[in-house]
């Protein structure tokens, strides 16, 4: 058996954690639309369910504490679901609502987009992109809203979530289509790479 | 990109950013904005890491960095609050049962239940566990938008060729 010597171990190790490197990564790109979009589907999951599920135990305390670093919580600012106060606020809960609906039909909205033909819309002098137009747009009704509450206008929780509620969307749909974009990138690189590894070993004629 | 960024450094330096604003009292409200330390730590992780490629990333690229400074930030969170909870984290629960007091109508014989389950032997590993997960999902969501928005900021612009101006227009004949 031949003994390796110390560099060209140092050689091997290297490229075996190149290769787990690329290969991770490149997993990891190909799902991080799917990944992100399970992650924004559990939060609005959390804080609407916990209230039903978690009445009689003491978790619903723990988990309304491992909301606090995110969130003031204020009472009458939130919701109460099944008699127990919702984990975040009224806000928070539009936010955390809109977020899965806008990366889940990023999609069909972008085709439509597309279809209006955005470059017509936008300046040659002023560089705006649709999607800085929708969050600036989404985030209007909540700024109104939080004007019309600083000015002493009668507001109350449910104006407070159906205000914030399209900022949430909007923010959804624009980070659901850059990571979609990712992710289909990724598989193509991916197939590309392999059909192009293939070639080079010539079992494809 | 080319699948050969290394997310390490602008992670921790991000995930350190977010984490510790998060903790520290009165700061921390920040995050009453649309969680905004989170979204701070985001955008410096992509920061550092088109620092490190010369602007040359991706939205991936962003959203990959901003995600792992949210789990990191996550888990500075979970250090943070699990050393503190013999000092402050107990307090906090009986914060969180005053508030609930406030609620008209909260079903009977609850308050007794959590009073006793304060007191229990378990409550300060289950609330590392729970603030993990929670924090861990959270962060890593808003740290992905974070990460989008500073690839938006730092990402230079592919160069391109562009069509060369005009001609001036043929000088009139001189009589």
């Amino acid at each position: 058996m031949v003994k390796k010597s110390a560099s060209e171990w140092t050689i091997e190790v290297a490229s075996l954690r190149r290769l787990l490197h690329n290969a991770f990564h490149m997993r990891f790109r190909k799902h991080l639309y799917v990944i992100f979009l399970i992650g924004t589907m559990l939060c609005p999951a959390i804080i609407w369910l916990l209230p039903f599920l978690l009445q009689r135990s003491p978790f619903y305390l723990i988990a309304r504490l491992a909301f606090s670093a995110l969130c003031h919580q204020q009472p009458d600012r939130s919701f109460v679901v099944n008699g127990m106060l919702m984990m975040v606020c009224a806000r928070c809960a539009a936010i955390y609502t809109g977020l899965p609906i806008g990366v889940f039909f990023c999609a069909p909205v972008f085709k439509w987009v597309r279809k209006l033909q955005p470059s017509k819309l936008q300046s040659e002098r002023i560089p705006i992109s649709p999607g800085g137009v929708a969050v600036f747009i989404s985030a209007l009704p909540a700024a109104f809203e939080l004007a019309a509450e600083k000015l002493g206008f009668p507001t109350g929780n449910l104006s407070r979530f159906f205000a914030t509620f399209p900022f949430g969307t909007a923010l959804g749909l624009i980070a659901g289509h850059f990571l979609r974009t990712t992710s289909l990138e990724t598989e193509r690189t991916i197939v590309m790479t392999g059909a192009l590894r293939q070639l080079k070993q010539g079992s494809v004629t | 990109m080319n699948g050969q960024q290394n997310y390490f450094k602008p992670a921790i330096i991000g995930g350190l950013a977010s984490g510790l604003l998060s903790v520290i009292p009165i700061i921390s409200a920040g995050n009453c904005v649309c969680c905004l330390w989170v979204v701070v730590g985001g955008v410096l992780a992509v920061y550092f890491l088109a620092e490190q490629n010369q602007g040359k990333i991706s939205p991936g690229d962003g959203a990959l960095a901003g995600l792992l400074s949210g789990l990191v930030g996550a888990c500075i969170v979970t250090i943070v609050l699990s050393v503190s909870i013999p000092f402050l984290g107990l307090r906090m629960l009986r914060h969180q049962m005053d508030q609930m007091r406030r609620i008209p109508g909260m079903p009977g014989g609850i308050e007794q239940f959590y009073g006793h389950f304060l007191n229990g032997r378990f409550v300060i590993l289950t609330i590392i566990i729970a603030v993990l997960i929670v924090s861990g999902i959270l962060f890593s969501i808003f740290g992905t938008l974070g990460g989008l928005l500073g690839s938006a900021l730092f990402a230079k612009k592919q160069q391109t060729l562009q069509a060369p101006p005009p001609l001036p227009p043929p000088a009139p004949p001189v009589a």
